[in-house]
Order: structure tokens, then C-alpha cells, then sequence
């Protein structure tokens, strides 16, 4: 090995470990100019009702209609 | 006419005029429509997005349907001076009522702590992103003011004449009028006056029905979120009718908890509504432009 082949394999260790140290930071720290973001969870989609008629039932009905309120 | 069963309550629907297919068929839609949104926004169902956003330890994004519910109920905190208040979920807990109501399925032997009173102000909303985060304690319960939103939302899928009606909260559209019998709180089977409304909405509120035994102790549903407790006022009901049923079941709400003299003074301040107030010494007072057919 001569020492010119010997300094550019140093100097692809030192880029290397360089690199690897970037990425390694990028991944557990942002950077520090940047606001942090905090991703909101999405509330599970509601299950809605299944899509089959509801069941309803006919009633007899008042000439007038008279409705009762009350609490409920 | 035609009925089903929602949120705890018997649903009726009727168009008088439609054939009777087509009376069916739209009666269907708004029972799909009343068990969407029960599924959607019940607190008494795991599954639903309102127990998850209860659950909720850190932010969460909500549907569009949730978010504006939480806008609207924002506005009647305002417009009733926090009377009105969604977030006493943990309140109706601790009063017993953590299940649906059935009469007698709540009673038990020892209460519970009261908690912290809550308030929907504690609730963060970024409308943008429809981003919510709850505050500690709250625990948000829409109630009756979801049932009137509801009925008001299946009689706009309606043609006039209809009527929409569950269990008291009703919306009562074109024709002639409708008559509403306003029950007897103490006498069920009793009408105590009865009243032409039309295009207008109804209902009553009142501590009559969802009772039920903490030890030695008779608890009801209607939280004044002013102490956090069961609240003690001096009207045994009020039946409010309103432009619809959400705003007729919000105010009869306030108005059983400002009581008699308060609500009264509240009701003289906003003249589009009419009131049928029974004190628990059955004094009955109308309050408003009301039609009595029958007294």
C-alpha cells in the first residue's frame, strides 16, 4: 500500500463514519431550526350501522295526529 | 305512522298524504339515520368515536360529523351562560348513570366520589385539522341536545306535513297544526294540558323518569354542571317549544335548572319561545305565544 492510497482510505473511514453519524442523528432528532411536530393519533372510523333496512313497525295513527312529550 | 326503537327511546314517524310505501320507505331512512348517529356519538357504546375521544390520553383527530357537533354545542355553552354543558359525562357516571337507563339497572348500594366539575371549554379544538384534545376529567355526554339535533336532522329528510317525534323531543312540520299533550309529571297517565303546534319544535325535560337509588337516596339525570351534582330545583318540568327540537331540548334543560323564577325571566328574554313550567308544588305556568287546546 502506498501512502497516497493509504490517506484516501483514511479519508474514506473518516467520510464514511461521518455519514453514518448523520444518518443515525437524522433519524432521532430533527433539526434544531425545525419545530418539532407531534403527529395527533386518528380516533378509529367509527364503526356505523350496517347497512340493512332497520326494522320498523307501522302503528295506528290519530285524526289529528296528536304526539305526547315528556322527558325521555 | 311509523315506529322503531333508538336511542333508548320509541321513535315515531308519519307523513300523512304519502302513500303508504313511501311513508315506510322514508321512515326506514330516518331510522338508519337515528342508528348511525347513535352509533357514532352514544357514550354508552365502546365502539363509538365519542368513547374514543373519552379515552383519549393524547390529541386526537375527530370525524367532520364530531367536530361540528363539538362546534354547535360550543355555541350553546355560550348562548346559555355555560348552563347548558356537555362535558358532565364523569358527573353522570358517579351519580350512577354509566349504562343505558332502564328503571332499576342503575340503583346501588354506596355512591361515588363527585368528581371535578368539567366544562367543554376544556376540550382544545383546532378546526383546521379537526385536532381535539380532551382536558383531564372531562368526559363529554351530548344527551338529549344529540336526540333533538337528530329528530330536527330526520325531519328535514321529510315533506311537509310530518312529524318526527322520539320519546318527547319532536319536530312537528306543516299541516294544520299537531296537537302535543304535555304529560302529567305526576301522574304519567295524565295529560296536563294540550297544545296546537306547527313548524315548531318540542320537548320536556324533567326528573320524573331516569331515577334511580344511590343507598338512601333518590339521583336523577339532570346535572346542574354549576355544582357538578343531581340538581335540586323547584320545577318538577318544563316543556319548551322552539324553533327546533335541538333548541327546545337545550333550553328546557337550562330552564329546569335555573327553576322557576329564573327560568321564567330567562324565557321573558327570548320571545320566539313558548314554555309549559310545573313547579314541584304542581303550580303550572304558561309562558309565550302558546295555542291551548285543552287544559
Amino acid at each position: 500500500m502506498t501512502m497516497t492510497s493509504a490517506r484516501e482510505w483514511r479519508l474514506w473511514i473518516v467520510a464514511a463514519i461521518a455519514g453514518a453519524y448523520t444518518l443515525a442523528w437524522s433519524q432521532i432528532a430533527p433539526p434544531s431550526a425545525a419545530p418539532r411536530r407531534v403527529t395527533a393519533a386518528v380516533a378509529p372510523a367509527p364503526r356505523v350501522a350496517p347497512r340493512v333496512a332497520p326494522t320498523v313497525r307501522r302503528v295506528p295513527a290519530s285524526h289529528p295526529i296528536r304526539i305526547r312529550t315528556r322527558s325521555s | 305512522m311509523w315506529t322503531f326503537r333508538a336511542m333508548n327511546t320509541e321513535v315515531v314517524v308519519a307523513t300523512p298524504g304519502l302513500p303508504d310505501a313511501d311513508e315506510r320507505d322514508l321512515a326506514v331512512q330516518v331510522a338508519r339515520r337515528f342508528a348511525e348517529t347513535e352509533q357514532r356519538f352514544s357514550r354508552f357504546r365502546a365502539d363509538s368515536e365519542l368513547s374514543a375521544l373519552n379515552r383519549a390520553e393524547a390529541p386526537i383527530v375527530v370525524s367532520p360529523e364530531l367536530a361540528e357537533l363539538l362546534r354547535v354545542a360550543r355555541g350553546h355553552v355560550a348562548d346559555t351562560g355555560g348552563l347548558f354543558e356537555p362535558a358532565i359525562g364523569a358527573a353522570l357516571s358517579a351519580a350512577g348513570y354509566d349504562r343505558s337507563f332502564a328503571p332499576g339497572a342503575l340503583d346501588r348500594a354506596t355512591p361515588r366520589a363527585w368528581p371535578r366539575p368539567a366544562r367543554l371549554a376544556d376540550v382544545a379544538i383546532d378546526e383546521p385539522t379537526r385536532r381535539v384534545t380532551r382536558g383531564a376529567g372531562v368526559q363529554l355526554d351530548f344527551g338529549g341536545f344529540l336526540k333533538g339535533r337528530t329528530v330536527d336532522q330526520a325531519s328535514a329528510m321529510l315533506p311537509a306535513p310530518s312529524v318526527v317525534d322520539a320519546g318527547g323531543d319532536a319536530m312537528l312540520r306543516g299541516g294544520e297544526g299537531w296537537i302535543v299533550d304535555v304529560e302529567d309529571p305526576f301522574d304519567p297517565a295524565a295529560t296536563l294540558v294540550s297544545l296546537r303546534v306547527r313548524d315548531r319544535g318540542v320537548a320536556t325535560s324533567a326528573a320524573n323518569r331516569r331515577r334511580w337509588r344511590v343507598g338512601d337516596e333518590d339521583v336523577h339525570h339532570l346535572i346542574d354542571p354549576r355544582t357538578g351534582a343531581a340538581s335540586r330545583s323547584d320545577l318538577a318540568q318544563v316543556t319548551v317549544i322552539a324553533e327546533s327540537a335541538e333548541r327546545a331540548d337545550v333550553t328546557a334543560k337550562v330552564v329546569f335548572l335555573l327553576g322557576a323564577a329564573d327560568g321564567a325571566r330567562y324565557l321573558e328574554q327570548h320571545r320566539e319561545l313558548a314554555a309549559v313550567l310545573v313547579t314541584r308544588e304542581r303550580r303550572v305556568q304558561l309562558i309565550g305565544n302558546l295555542e291551548v287546546i285543552d287544559a
